[in-house]
């Protein structure tokens, strides 16, 4: 273990690898706060970029601009009432009104401090948790990783449908989609219609920039937005509003662990997600609080447990990657991709096969975690000015990285003709309520899930008993039943409410 | 009556599809249901057949939900004009993707990606000039260093210009 911690260090701890981490978190930061862009937008178009790079370089940079992002939404959130990202949406319930009382300094600060905290707490359960985990998964058999996957398929169905059926349809067309290509085991061809460009199946990159960042430009466009203009941040002769005291801090600290916490374990838990894990920090913060009157008055608690819980989000979603090949959230997944492309394929296999990329890669994490605390600090001072760019100059760029990142890993013309028609396909998933998160989540998975189905078929001469003789299997499966139904409950039950509402 | 005519759509469309699925679609790529090979789409194709059944009834009861009956009502707000206008607009950009997409082979990255940027810009209303000339030239030359002098990845020429150097 300790050659392996020490050839980790060796590989991981250089120059070239901090500068990784350190852009990531650069880049994160400052994208994500600009309102329109998300971490896993910003993902999907940086990892085509990262293609002849070290894997080490890439992975650290890709996850340092995954939180980077997280904290850079808070910078909007703060400053005009409007989330960067998605999950700095509670962020904005105290922050704008912090920063309408002149300290915005103090809010920002204390995001970037919670924020800190949030993800060193997650790398550390990441560090912990992932060793036992995957060595308990390497005693699973095709049949106990086929019934896993199909329970992870399920949780991830709930992922941005509008309803249960609609998740889980999203879920099946992309694993019907995951079947274009030669057959993993027998190579015949599937859904080639003739393509040579088909044989290796759906290009990833190409599909997953489509779904996500095209698609995504195109239902801004049609909703129409508005470009953010702020009140004139208000500026206070108080030195002491522009920063956060160690009183305050202390203050703060059992709000921010108990955050941390319940973001760590949304995190770990495929398809919960960092927008869920925000406001449940919130409320948990609101909940225990002496004062519950002063949340949404400008509380600066009310900002470090949204802001500590989301980041809390990112190492832990991590841990179902690394040791069930198993992605906690969307942008997990896309980061998936990247250790695909990058020839580290997420399982239980992993961690034996690469031990010493992995805990170097754990290593960079906590290293991310400390840059955060420096790099997005002159984004503070640049604040109104990054995030005032008006969309209507950011989206043509944005589109035409599209084109030049589907095209730029395998400078192939016809993946560019596939991220187009999965940019117009998202669009009209969204429309129709469908999940293009969940869709590709189960793209990834696709594969694995028939490869695994398909040996233990074949181990139990084509039983499907297999599956329920198997106690592990069973139990699974069962999981995925009781998920099932209890979905289906809780969405009958949420209806109920709003009618009688 | 239906109470949710845009999923009983989408799930009749859905339908539809799984039965070309079934009846055409796997047995003439994949191979004959029986096979391995058809095992996995088969399976996928029938869950889905069955989910579209499920919408489909579940559309004849329930009206859409609070959140899509508000943006729709959003939409309606916005009257015909702006509605068939934001269309064009999203149209148009889809258009510009599609011959951007295909153009790329015959006319190459910088002549293709100046002619879609700007079209773009014009598309969403940006006027300026000097500013679409700045942000233009600021990113091809930030994609040509990444691709072509960093990373080593070449980018199109174009079969057009090539000729044309030739």
């Amino acid at each position: 273990m300790l050659d392996t911690l020490l050839g980790a260090a060796s590989q991981a701890l250089t120059l070239y690898n901090f500068f990784g981490a350190a852009l990531g978190i650069f880049l994160g930061s400052l994208l994500g706060a600009i309102p329109g862009l998300n971490g896993t937008m910003a993902i999907a178009l940086l990892i085509p970029v990262t293609y002849t790079w070290s894997p080490l370089f890439s992975i650290a940079m890709l996850v340092g601009c995954w939180k980077g992002s997280v904290y850079g939404g808070s910078i909007s959130a703060i400053l005009l009432n409007a989330p960067g990202t998605p999950e700095a949406a509670a962020t904005t319930l105290d922050g704008y009104p912090l920063a309408k009382q002149g300290k915005a300094g103090k809010a920002l600060k204390m995001a970037l401090y919670a924020s800190v905290i949030g993800a060193v707490f997650s790398d550390a359960m990441l560090m912990v948790a992932a060793p036992p985990i995957a060595a308990l998964a390497l005693m699973f058999g095709p049949a106990e990783l086929a019934m896993l996957i199909l329970f992870a398929l399920v949780v991830v169905a709930g992922t941005g449908a509008s309803s249960q059926v609609k998740g889980l349809i999203s879920t099946a067309l992309g694993m019907l989609l995951a079947t274009v290509g030669l057959d993993p085991i027998t190579t015949q061809h599937r859904f080639t219609f003739g393509s040579i460009d088909l044989d290796a199946g759906i290009e990833l990159l190409a599909m997953l920039i489509g779904l996500l960042v095209m698609s995504e430009v195109l239902v801004q466009m049609e909703e129409g937005w508005q470009e953010s203009h702020s009140e004139a941040i208000v500026r206070s002769e108080d030195p002491n509003a522009s920063r956060v005291t160690w009183p305050e801090l202390k203050s703060s600290l059992g709000t921010i662990f108990r955050s941390s916490l319940l973001g760590a374990f949304c995190g770990a838990l495929p398809g919960v997600g960092s927008i869920t894990a925000a406001f449940m920090g919130y409320d948990q913060a609101k909940r225990l609080a002496k004062n519950p009157e002063d949340y949404g008055k400008g509380e600066l608690k009310g900002v470090a447990a949204p802001e500590a819980a989301n980041n809390a989000v990112c190492g832990a979603a991590l841990i179902p990657l690394v040791t069930l090949g198993i992605p906690g959230a969307l942008s997990a997944a896309v980061i998936m991709g990247a250790f695909m492309i990058h020839g580290l394929a997420p399982g239980p296999m992993l961690m034996t096969e690469h031990p010493e990329t992995i805990y170097g890669l754990f290593m960079l994490l906590i290293l991310s975690d400390f840059f955060m605390l420096v790099i997005p600090l002159p984004l503070m001072k640049l604040g109104q000015w990054v995030i005032s760019v008006p969309r209507s100059y950011l989206f043509p760029v944005i589109l035409v990285l599209c084109v030049i990142g589907a095209y730029g890993t395998q400078q192939n013309l016809f993946d560019v003709k596939i991220m187009v028609f999965f940019g117009v396909l998202g669009y009209f998933l969204k429309k129709w309520g469908l999940s293009p998160a969940a869709l590709l989540i189960a793209f990834i998975l696709g594969p694995m899930a028939e490869v695994y189905l398909r040996q233990a078929l074949k181990i139990s001469g084509g039983s499907p008993l297999i599956f329920v003789t198997k106690p592990l299997a069973l139990g699974f499966l069962l999981a995925t039943v009781a998920m099932i139904l209890w979905t289906a409950y809780h969405h009958r039950r949420g209806k109920g409410a709003k009618q009688a509402h | 009556m239906i109470q949710n005519l845009k999923d009983f759509k989408l799930g009749a469309g859905l339908a539809g599809f799984c039965l070309l699925a079934l009846f055409y679609l796997i047995p003439s790529q994949v191979g004959p249901l029986t096979d391995a090979d058809a095992l996995m789409p088969m399976l996928i194709v029938c869950f889905i057949l069955l989910l579209s059944v499920v919408m489909m009834l579940q559309s004849l009861r329930r009206p859409a939900a609070a959140s899509e009956g508000e943006h729709e009502h959003e939409h309606a707000l916005a009257g015909p004009a702006t509605r068939r206008s934001s269309r064009l607009t999203l149209a148009a950009v889809v258009a510009v993707m599609a011959a951007y997409a295909w153009l790329l082979d015959v006319t190459g990255f910088v002549l293709t990606s100046v002619a879609a940027m700007v079209v773009l810009f014009l598309i969403f209303g940006v006027r300026r000039w000097l500013t679409i000339a700045a942000i233009t030239v600021a990113t091809l030359a930030g994609l040509y260093v990444c691709f072509e002098l960093l990373l080593g990845a070449p980018l199109p020429v174009g079969t057009l210009i090539e000729r044309f150097l030739d």
